[in-house]
């Protein structure tokens, strides 16, 4: 059985330096003060280790997306604070933000979003290129490239690779900036179960290689089982049923 | 570093190959037109320049308020010219009588201006010529006709001319050196003149102001006054040429030359054809303003093209947001994207404008048509600011999504 990410009380959160992640009150309301208002995160507080794989479970509407998505410093929450990997995200501007996201986190989505008109290695150094692609970035990617077992494919567009050669160019692409935390949307969602669990797999031996956290989003309990830490949502809050 | 992003956004800028022809296509057109109308307008200014350069001294007179045919100078207007104060500065004076209502005609014969006029038929297609009588001594003083001869003779008796050598290169039937032809006179009689000399009319560009026919001007002022209701002593007109730096210069002896008794029309050749620049000014406005709308329709196409790019590559750029792509960054992506298509259309459009005027000036002989270094700069310009300009809102549209909400709606 997975341990379970409990709710904490700040003053826990407080005490504990192995937190990478640390997520303080967070609330996500959608379309305040209008009939259509939704509170997608009700005072979620929890802490998550480094070097962890966890997965994030819920039913559709519990908040998962919305809790990954401030975590990953793609939105932003309505209140509380989130502080990755030692950096209080909640008061960033949009270009810190950005940096955070090129410096610390990689993202890992269902549909891969691949850029069609790059080759495998130019996926993976996409993030790169803004600043310059140096030869020795060049090797990098090559080298995760051939952790992820797709050194031979390099080459090679998109439209080339099958699903799960695609998910494995991003999650090289998510590697290329040695990031902290990786976050993956359901990873496995577009892929066989066969294939799926190699994804998870592979995402678990890079963890166990590398101390990379993984935050995993996933309705696949097949999913949860191949993880350290499960955090459950329903309705907004973290709950242990 | 800004070396992968322009790698990166030449990848982009092709991806729909139809659509960025296309719009390199639109640009091309504008361009194309914008080089050929400046190169035009340039070859037309040197021209201008060299023309206003070579007669910027060039003053010629004829009795004031008087039809040039019916215009009588005195015998010794020479001399009465070079009681002016400015007299030293008179380079080169030579009084002419122009033959009236001179009606010959050379087929085969090419002038600049009046195109190819050839053909057996004399009514539709035929060129009519000039002629003028001259004093051999004062023609030499602006190198003339009479200091020309590449064949035959100079005229030593009356009825005798000598002719310009364009007119027989062409393989005229009708006048050859050496025999006579009927000039006709008035349509009731015609007096024969024989061809004893042939003159190196100049370049072809020149030949409009070359007469074609130079005689005695003994002989032209006779053959005036069998066709003029009355009897021709003195001269048409007199070419004067003043050691001149400026059209404004030449002014202050054209005030001078005004200043004389009998009264004379002056006009000065040099600001003639500066005047024309003046007309020239103003279709260059024209101009301008046909190569902005031309040029705005085709940027129009790379906005559009753009836009839709965007609008299709919106989890593209939400993707490159998630990986840490500053708006800026995005923003400059689309940005030379924009510009490469603008630059290759330039280029295009350079070739296709520069072709034209190759194979223009190539079919008819000429070299009117300049492209300067600054119509290539303008090309680029033009090209790197549509590219700018056009790729401003699309940019701004693909760096201002929220990588969420489109990744959330997709």
């Amino acid at each position: 059985m997975v341990d379970q990410v409990q709710h904490l009380e700040n003053s826990e959160l407080d005490e504990s330096n192995n937190y990478i992640i640390k997520a303080y009150n967070l609330y996500k309301i959608y379309n305040p003060d209008l009939p259509s208002m939704v509170t997608a995160l009700d005072n979620v507080t929890f802490g998550i280790e480094k070097g962890k794989v966890i997965a994030i479970a819920g039913p559709s509407g519990s908040g998962k997306s919305s809790l990954i998505n401030i975590l990953g410093c793609m939105d932003s929450a309505t209140s509380g604070r989130a502080i990755i990997d030692g950096v209080d995200i909640t008061k960033l501007s949009e270009n810190e933000l950005s940096d955070i996201r090129k410096n610390k986190i990689g993202f890992i989505f269902q549909d891969f979003l691949l850029i069609p008109t790059l080759s495998a290695l130019d996926n993976v150094l996409l993030p790169l290129i803004p600043d310059g692609i140096k030869k020795a970035d060049r090797e990098r990617a090559m080298n995760i490239l051939e952790q992820v077992g797709l050194a031979e494919r390099a080459s090679h567009k998109p439209k080339e690779l099958s699903g799960g050669e695609k998910q494995r160019v991003a999650i090289a692409r998510a590697l290329i900036n040695n990031p902290s935390i990786i976050f993956a949307d359901e990873p496995t969602g577009n892929l066989d179960t066969t294939i799926g669990n190699e994804i998870i797999q592979l995402l678990r031996n890079l963890s166990e290689k590398t101390g990379v956290t993984v935050v995993i989003v996933s309705h696949d309990p097949m999913v949860w089982e191949r993880t350290d830490l499960l955090l459950q949502l329903r309705d907004g809050r973290i709950t242990n049923s | 570093m800004v070396f992968q992003t322009i790698r990166f956004a030449l990848k982009n800028a092709f991806r729909k190959k139809l659509v960025a022809a296309l719009s390199i296509v639109g640009i091309a057109i504008g361009i194309a037109l914008m080089v050929t109308l400046s190169s035009a307008s340039a070859g037309f200014d040197s021209l201008l320049g060299d023309a206003v350069a070579e007669t910027v001294g060039d003053v010629e007179v004829q009795e004031f308020d008087t039809q040039l045919t019916l215009s009588q100078l005195p015998k010794n207007i020479s001399d009465i010219i070079r009681t002016i104060d400015s007299s030293d500065k008179i380079l080169a004076l030579s009084p002419e009588v122009v033959i009236n209502n001179f009606r010959q005609f050379a087929d085969n014969v090419t002038i600049e201006g009046g195109g190819m006029m050839g053909g057996p038929g004399m009514d539709m297609s035929a060129f009519a010529l000039g002629a003028i009588g001259v004093n051999p001594d004062e023609d030499a003083t602006f190198e003339g006709p009479t200091t020309k001869i590449t064949a035959g003779q100079l005229f030593a008796n009356d009825f005798e001319v000598i002719i310009a050598d364009y007119i027989l290169e062409g393989g005229s039937s009708v006048f050859t050196l050496g025999e006579s032809f009927d000039l006709p006179i008035n349509y009731t009689y015609t007096v024969p003149v024989t061809i004893v000399g042939v003159y190196d009319g100049g370049e072809e560009m020149t030949r409009i102001l070359d007469p074609g026919f130079v005689m005695s001007v003994n002989t032209s002022l006779q053959i005036n006054t069998l066709s003029l209701p009355f009897e021709q002593e003195g001269y048409n007109r007199a070419r004067i040429r003043f050691d001149s730096e400026s059209v404004e210069e030449t002014e202050i002896y054209i005030a001078e030359l005004e200043e004389l008794e009998p009264k004379l029309s002056v006009t000065g050749l040099g600001a003639e054809i500066e005047s024309m620049g003046e007309i020239m000014a103003n279709f260059e406005i024209f101009q301008t303003i046909l190569i902005i709308i031309v040029i705005v329709a085709g940027g129009m196409a790379i906005v559009v093209a753009q836009l839709m790019g965007v609008s299709e590559r919106m989890k593209e750029f939400a993707i490159m947001k998630a990986t840490g792509w500053k708006n800026r960054s995005i923003f400059l992506d689309i940005i030379l994207e924009s510009i490469t298509i603008g630059l290759i259309g330039a280029l295009v459009g350079f070739a296709l404008g520069g072709g034209l005027i190759f194979f223009v000036q190539l079919g008819a002989g000429q070299t009117f048509v300049t492209i300067t270094w600054q119509i290539v700069l303008q090309v680029l310009a033009y090209g790197l600011g549509l590219g700018l300009a056009s790729g401003l809102i699309p940019g701004i549209r693909a760096a201002r999504i929220k990588p969420m909400e489109v990744l959330r709606a997709t």
